[in-house]
């Protein structure tokens, strides 16, 4: 099944609340940037996160934005470019063996 | 009997018939309206949630439950039994819906799309009580025998209206909704009734239209509904998994088509009908001449549509560095090993996992991983598959009876276990001739056009043909090398190949293909166990002029316990890693893995996963051993000999697993199905079918042969 990379990034006015997001989205993707995250999700995967969030948030207050990128493998990883130091590494789509 | 709201009273009796015989249900008997709703929509979905305990979801069935998510709460506040209205006697009062019951065809002129809730207008019944609601209330009604909870119910003095939320939006039919959701509501309906409150009308809340629609309880919803409420009850006695639906356009959108296989059980169901009429053996089965020519010219046998994914979204973890430490970090599983972080992977991504040797896993992670189905696989250092972490036993009970009783009855087990060997038997035959092809072509031209014998050579079945067709024969792949490593490596220098392959494999080949059609007629276990063994011998013989590198991968037969070669070293380990992914397999699907037809049940031996395995050893384990020493990825210093037993080293064991794991994870066209699926993927389908053929489903079991 194809996987969609997106663009996860989010203001979340309240300390314990933005700790929370960050630490969700860490079960997700990669943190890129303060507040931006890669995320390798298929249809399902999304829905969980939607349904995660949405109990940490509170949607009066702070927002999320997500960007669909492109499918895994294509252009969902073509479409990078860093200036400076880069925080990514696409990661491997094999069994992991350590 | 409570409310009856129709003036036609001959066909009220009809409808109230059970008033006649005066059934009370059990708690144990009632039915869950939702699986009312499941039953209205696909016969076989209400069985396997229902009486098999299936469920699984998917995005629609996620997305309704995240709709629902203000409505699942229960409300604190306390609602009025009907009786606390006084003593108001069950008359109908002026239900403006009447009208139409009367006339059963004027069901259509409802004009539910006007945002009309009943906040607005039915304060002049019952001026004196506010209207009240309540949201996830649950009710029972022990003479219809049907229990349901109710998304919210607006009450409105004695006069009560379910509204149930449905997620998407207004359907464009006459009614304005499908026919479960109506069913689903008017047996609500009938609950509140025999509850003692007026209910006459439900309402459906579109959450995408943000739209009511009126269902009005008509004579015509009531009658069906009662009907099918027999229906249900009737298979629940029955035992017997209803048919899928045919060529069905619910059948995508089904959460639980994966576990259902309606195309596929369908096409089995077929060719076993027609092999039955011609008395047919299953070789002529897979190209009979009904299945001739493309599906457009023949209409009549539909092909099975792509409805399962063709790989999973998540994969395996191997933890074998010794002392490593597996824990929990927020939704992430993170390996450490002293104080350096050696991986850390989000639980999303994680399919299974498993431990070699001296690995520790938290209690924390634990946890975690056995709530999302994730199994935790425990080996030895040495590879030896010796236990597995899984959550709670599956609530099949049906299916795990159903082995017990079959593989009680030698009958039905040697008839299980000549399927098993039989596709063994043939598919290492498949094996040998596709490499000896290759070694021949490969002595004259290049070998760059190699890649793709291991799946399209040969005169595929028609079926197999059409698939290739559909996804691009050679050219659509999608570019994987690991797919391509296989058989690029029968380059031709090696000296030990050329010795007449022809002759000799012919034999073997001969000798392969006999052996198993007398295995498909053996009359006894013992029988079977002999031509499997002799069989063995041929083939391993076989496999052994494959292998290159010289002497250091000599092979002269299978032995083990210990190994005392590396190829021996190499085929243990492999099989290992097999046992283990079918164990997974039929543990998810329901049975018990301990318990086989062909293994003998032994203290701790997983048979049934034996069983099943049998089948893909040449496909699955014997190709990655194949692969790993024809492309040089292991060499004489990945093994360690100690007193004539050979083990792997360290970097050996991970080249191993990464091979094993590029296997599994190959796409192949699926030789009866036709479409595009991994062999991990067909693991699963295999045990599904299995039990299939154990619920009597299916006739026999179609052991999975390549071609």
């Amino acid at each position: 099944m194809m996987k969609t990379v997106y663009l996860v990034s989010y203001d979340v006015c309240d300390p314990r609340r933005l700790r929370l997001t960050y630490k969700k989205l860490c079960g997700f993707g990669m943190a890129l940037q303060y507040s931006v995250f890669r995320c390798e999700l298929s249809a399902m995967q999304r829905q969980s996160l939607k349904e995660q969030l949405w109990d940490i948030l509170n949607l009066e207050e702070d927002r999320v934005m997500i960007v669909n990128l492109g499918p895994a493998g294509a252009r969902g990883d073509e479409c990078f470019e860093f200036w400076g130091n880069p925080r990514m590494s696409i990661p491997a789509r094999t069994a992991v063996i350590v | 009997m409570a409310i009856l709201t129709s003036s036609a009273v001959d066909l009220a009796d009809l409808l109230l018939g059970q008033d006649a015989d005066d059934t009370v249900f059990t708690d144990e008997e009632l039915i869950p309206v939702r699986m009312l709703n499941e039953f209205t929509y696909c016969p076989r979905l209400a069985y396997l949630e229902w009486v098999q305990g299936e469920f699984t979801d998917n995005l629609d069935t996620r997305e309704g439950t995240f709709g629902h998510r203000n409505v699942d709460r229960p409300s604190a506040r306390p609602i009025p039994a009907p009786t606390e209205f006084g003593d108001v006697p069950p008359q109908p009062a002026a239900v403006p819906i009447e009208t139409s019951t009367s006339n059963p065809t004027a069901t259509t002129s409802i004009t539910g799309a006007e945002p009309s809730p009943p906040s607005i207008e039915p304060a002049t019944t019952a001026a004196s009580s506010p209207l009240l609601k309540t949201r996830s209330l649950t009710l029972s009604a022990a003479r219809e025998g049907l229990v349901a909870k109710l998304d919210l119910l607006e009450l409105d003095g004695q006069h009560v209206t379910p509204v149930e939320y449905k997620k998407g939006a207004i359907p464009d039919n006459p009614f304005q909704a499908w026919e479960p959701e109506r069913v689903q509501l008017c047996a609500q309906g009938l609950i509140l009734r025999e509850n003692g409150y007026q209910c006459n009308a439900g309402e459906i809340f579109y959450i995408e239209s943000r739209h009511r629609v009126t269902v009005p309880f008509d004579d015509a919803l009531v009658l069906r509904t009662r009907e099918l409420i027999r229906q249900l009850r009737e298979m629940g006695r029955g035992g017997q998994i209803p048919s899928p639906l045919v060529d069905s356009p619910k059948c995508p959108r089904c959460s639980l088509v994966g576990i259902c296989l309606p195309d596929e059980t369908n096409l089995l169901l077929r060719d076993a009908a027609a092999t039955g009429l011609d008395a047919s053996t299953r070789d002529s089965r897979a190209g009979s001449p009904d299945e001739d020519g493309s599906a457009s010219t023949n209409s009549l046998p539909s092909p099975v549509r792509h409805l399962l994914p063709a790989r999973d979204d998540a994969l395996p973890l191997y933890v074998k560095e010794q002392g490593a430490f597996v824990g929990k970090d927020a939704d992430r599983l993170v390996v450490r090993h002293r104080t350096a972080t050696l991986i850390s992977v989000p639980l999303i991504d994680v399919s299974q996992v498993s431990l070699f040797g001296n690995v520790q896993m938290s209690s924390q992670a634990l946890r975690e991983v056995v709530d999302r189905g994730i199994s935790v696989c425990h080996f030895s250092y040495g590879g030896w598959f010796a236990a597995m972490t899984t959550g709670h036993v599956h609530k099949n009970i049906e299916l795990r009876m159903a082995q017990f009783a079959t593989a009680a009855d030698p009958v039905k087990s040697l008839e299980l276990a000549k399927s098993f060997i039989v596709a063994k038997i043939r598919n290492g035959r498949t094996m040998l001739r596709r490499h000896a092809t290759a070694q021949q072509r490969s002595g004259q031209t290049d070998t760059t056009s190699e890649p793709e014998i291991d799946l399209t050579d040969e005169t595929a079945s028609p079926r197999c043909v059409d698939a290739q067709k559909g996804s691009g024969t050679s050219a659509g792949w999608p570019v994987q090398a690991p797919a391509a490593n296989q058989d690029v490596s029968e380059a031709p220098s090696d000296n030990r190949l050329t010795q007449k392959p022809s002759e000799a494999t012919a034999r073997e080949l001969a000798q392969l293909a006999e052996w198993a059609r007398m295995a498909g007629r053996a009359t006894s276990a013992e029988t079977l166990l002999g031509l499997e063994g002799m069989a063995a011998k041929v083939y391993f013989s076989g496999f052994a002029r494959l292998l290159k590198g010289g002497h250091a991968f000599d092979f002269s037969g299978r032995n083990r316990r210990p190994p005392r070669d590396p190829i021996n070293a190499l085929l243990s380990f492999v099989y290992s890693l097999l046992a283990k992914e079918l164990t997974i397999a039929v543990r998810s699907v329901g049975f018990d893995p301990l318990l086989g037809f062909f293994h003998k049940p032994r203290y701790g031996r997983p048979s049934l996963a034996l069983d099943l395995a049998e089948e893909f050893r040449p496909l699955i384990g014997d190709s990655t051993v194949l692969m790993l020493v024809n492309n040089g990825e292991i060499s004489e210093s990945s093994f360690l000999a100690r007193a004539g037993a050979v083990t792997l080293t360290e970097p050996g064991r991970k080249a191993v697993i990464a091979a094993f794991e590029r296997r599994m994870e190959q796409e192949i066209t699926h030789p009866i199905f036709g479409y595009r699926i991994s062999y991990r993927r067909v693991l699963q389908v295999q045990a599904r079918l299995l039990s299939r053929v154990l619920l009597g489903e299916l006739a026999s079991y179609p052991g999975f042969c390549t071609r």
